[in-house]
């Protein structure tokens, strides 16, 4: 299945890694307006925002950006109604950007205003089901992805224990699946972004006991292509998708026993 | 740009481009603009309806534009007609379905199309199911389709048998479609239960499951959907243990305490009584597969006869040097006998196969598995030497299989000691190419008892499963792969409450130098 679909990284592997071109474009980003991909994303603003500080941050480069005015951004996507944080300003609240918004704050060890966060929190509560799942806004679309973004949220603000958090942990175990893996809904199939999430979930609420950990890891090492072999040594791991390249570091966070994995 | 002829020089093509994204940036801004400002006018939603139609097909990403949406036809359903209502619908539906034309995995677009039609006054839910079938020709593994196909086939009553059915259709055109698989997992305890209750399948379908898995394995060994679901038909899942309550497999009664030790995960208290009465005290669920109880009985020496009683059986204990004990082993027969044939069966194919053709990875690991699930004691010889093969064939995933063989070797010294094992002041586990430490949640005992444990010569490289070992006085590490990540060796050993610890040997480790171990067994013996 996935063997066929790998590359030959030969040609490319031995170039160092140019942090400043990185820097320079996220850094610049942003500055006009008026540019299509800039325009485009809009409706994404909030996690491109974090994205481009997490990477800043990583490359001890977050002084190049504008925390005034990416503060001044997060503040003005928070409804006032809903408590939700939209992507940007005229977009609905949705979870996935409350997350980025949260995430953003904490990058700069910043904080919500009291009111803000009850507002917040509020919200958050507002969206799980009875099943314990998490709807992403109030239109109902039901997702593994969403429990995740809920219990990340509220660790972040010190507020897990506002939401039911036992029965929002049986339905994500309900969405565990015959490789170990999770999917977004009960029956649905395993995909390595919702892995994460769950596998995240339970890292975030403490139980990650309840994952499978010799099954997932199998399924884990499966995907690992040949290419991966040759690439940049200890720090990386790399799957032939670069979205679904993890850190070392972050597998051996989630207690997935990285010496499973051919990582040197 | 498809079929235009190359003439143009790079920069003119770039400039070009350019223009073509002005435009387009300056058309979404328009639209946006005047999206924001007539939202909420109820006169305008015609307008909003076509404005807001045009940018999702070129981006259906945008999902507050779908919640416009959304607002808009909550208020149709209030003023129009079932007629008007079907049709706007239809028109909707259609709407959505041009858009994943376009993008077959937005999120929003698939959401869309199953919020709005339940809107419709007869939703055509098995025409959706068609639409998916469709869909599925063109990307047999597109998650979002399967998934819409599941709320399709729920909604419109298409039956478990009926989608079982779509399952197989999937897997004879292409044996590697894992999202039929895995369907097919999630159907097969719905289709076709154990009548007896004992398994999650009947056994003559999980025979059949078997084969079909073996057919596929035929068609092209190299490939690793069927794989899975074959490890999980093997698995503990679908095995006649899964299906019975926890089963105590070791009980001790000592002075002040008492502990259980199950089979698998126990949410009950187990109940304790000593000559017919209950022992009081308070029971706590010290891991997932021990329950420890804390009572008032300071000497057991006298103690002629104890029982404890669970949700999965009772227990005698006998009286021991070191208190009262009962040792059961667990059941090796994890399977009903018409599986059992069938396996025996494979596993001679198998290993037929592996003369044909000596080199493939998938058929050592199937007979391994295979081998494991009938019978661990009579095949571990061969188990090891499998998995010595398989390290050599796929070095990429050696860490694997030296974490199964970590396992299979913990297993079989079980079976062997019959769960005496618990109850040893001395064990040895050297030479045992462990690279994790198994099972030692489910070994109640040694933490109370065991006052030597030799873990050397091994490849272990944490120590991050190794339980707590009170009464632990003399600890060998020697030869292992322990890490030198610092602090991580340490913070094992410390989190492990070794107080009694007199000896420690840690040499031939990449952490050897790292660690102080005067140091190390003064903080233990004061913490």
């Amino acid at each position: 299945m996935a063997l066929k679909k790998d590359v030959d990284l030969n040609s490319v592997i031995a170039k160092p890694l140019t942090l400043k071109v990185h820097s320079d474009y996220i850094a610049a980003y942003g500055e006009n307006k008026e540019d299509y991909e800039y325009c485009m994303t809009e409706y994404l603003r909030m996690s491109g925002i974090y994205w481009g500080l997490t990477a800043m941050a990583l490359m001890g480069e977050l002084d190049r950006m504008n925390k005034g005015e990416v503060l001044q951004f997060v503040r003005s996507c928070q409804d006032p109604v809903s408590g939700g944080i939209s992507s940007s300003p005229g977009h609905d609240p949705h979870l996935l950007y409350t997350l980025s918004a949260l995430q953003i704050l904490s990058i700069y060890d910043e904080k919500l205003s009291d009111q803000e966060q009850d507002k917040v929190v509020n919200y958050i509560k507002s969206l799980q089901q009875p099943s314990g799942s998490f709807i992403g806004d109030k239109w109902g679309e039901e997702d593994t992805r969403f429990s995740f973004c809920a219990v990340a949220c509220l660790s972040l603000i010190g507020r897990l224990n506002d939401i039911d958090v036992e029965k929002a942990t049986e339905f994500v175990v309900s969405c565990m699946n015959f490789d170990g893996g999770f999917g977004s809904r009960p029956g649905s199939e395993s995909h390595a972004g919702l892995i994460y999430c769950c596998v995240g979930y339970f890292s975030v609420v403490g139980r990650l006991d309840l994952v499978d950990a010799d099954t997932l890891g199998w399924w884990l090492c499966e995907r690992q292509l040949p290419s991966a072999l040759s690439l940049l040594g200890e720090s990386t791991l790399q799957v032939v998708d670069p979205t679904y390249c993890m850190p070392k570091s972050v597998i051996n966070k989630l207690r997935l026993a990285p010496q499973r994995l051919n990582v040197s | 740009m498809h079929g235009r002829l190359k003439v143009r020089t790079t920069e003119q093509e770039q400039a070009i481009k350019r223009k073509e994204r002005e435009q387009k940036v300056k058309a979404y801004k328009a639209a946006m603009g005047r999206i924001m400002k007539i939202r909420g006018n109820v006169e305008l939603n015609d307008e909003m309806l076509i404005l807001t139609r045009e940018v999702l097909q070129r981006n259906p990403d945008i999902y507050t534009l779908w919640n416009i949406r959304r607002e808009i036809f909550l208020s149709f359903k209030k003023e129009k007609s079932d007629e008007e209502m079907g049709k706007l619908v239809d028109n909707e539906v259609k709407l959505t379905e041009n858009c994943l034309m376009n993008n077959q995995k937005s999120y929003c677009a698939w959401h869309h199309r199953g919020w709005v039609l339940d809107l419709h006054p007869e939703p055509k839910w098995t025409r959706e199911l068609a639409l998916c079938t469709e869909f599925l020709k063109q990307d047999e593994r597109n998650f979002h389709c399967w998934d819409y196909l599941r709320l399709a086939a729920a909604k419109s009553g298409f039956s478990p048998l009926k989608q079982f059915e779509l399952s197989d259709e999937k897997i004879k055109d292409n044996f590697s479609n894992y999202s039929a698989w895995h369907y097919r997992s999630k159907l097969l305890p719905l289709t076709h239960p154990d009548p007896e209750g004992n398994a999650l399948i009947e056994p003559r379908q999980h025979s059949y499951e078997l084969g079909q898995v073996e057919s596929a394995a035929y068609t092209d060994p190299n490939d690793s959907s069927a794989w899975f679901y074959q490890r999980w038909l093997l698995g503990r899942d679908c095995s006649v243990a899964q299906r019975q309550p926890p089963k105590p497999l070791l009980c001790w009664l000592g002075p002040h305490k008492a502990i259980v030790s199950f089979s698998k995960h126990s949410r009950l208290a187990p109940q304790l009584f000593v000559d017919g009465q209950t022992v009081e005290g308070e029971w706590m669920m010290e891991s997932k597969y021990v329950w420890v109880l804390k009572h008032k009985i300071g000497n057991v020496d006298l103690i002629k006869k104890a029982e404890v009683v669970t949700e999965g059986g009772r227990l005698e204990l006998q009286p021991s040097s070191i208190g009262l004990v009962a040792v059961v082993a667990e059941d090796s027969q994890e399977h009903n006998q018409v599986v059992m044939d069938t396996l025996k069966g494979q596993l001679k194919n198998c290993k037929l196969l592996l003369t044909l053709t000596p080199d493939c990875r998938w058929t050592y690991l199937t007979a391994v598995f295979l081998m494991q699930a009938i019978d661990v004691r009579l095949f571990h010889g061969e188990t090891m030497e499998f998995l010595d093969k398989l390290i050599q064939l796929d070095p990429l995933r050696a860490g694997h299989y030296d974490d199964l063989r970590s396992k299979y070797v913990m297993e079989f010294k079980l079976s062997l000691m019959e769960g005496s094992f618990g109850v040893q002041e001395s064990v040895s586990l050297s030479q045992c190419h462990l690279s994790s430490l198994y099972h030692f949640n489910q070994l109640a005992l040694v933490r109370e008892m065991c006052r030597k444990l030799d873990l050397s010569h091994n490849c272990l490289v944490t120590l991050d499963s190794m339980p707590g070992l009170p009464a632990l006085e003399w600890l060998d590490l020697s030869d292992n792969e322990l890490t030198k990540e610092p602090g991580r060796v340490d913070k094992n050993l410390r989190n492990a409450n070794l107080t009694a610890l007199k000896s420690l040997s840690v040499q031939d480790n990449p952490c050897s130098d790292l660690l102080d171990i005067e140091d190390l067994l003064q903080t233990l013996s004061f913490k």
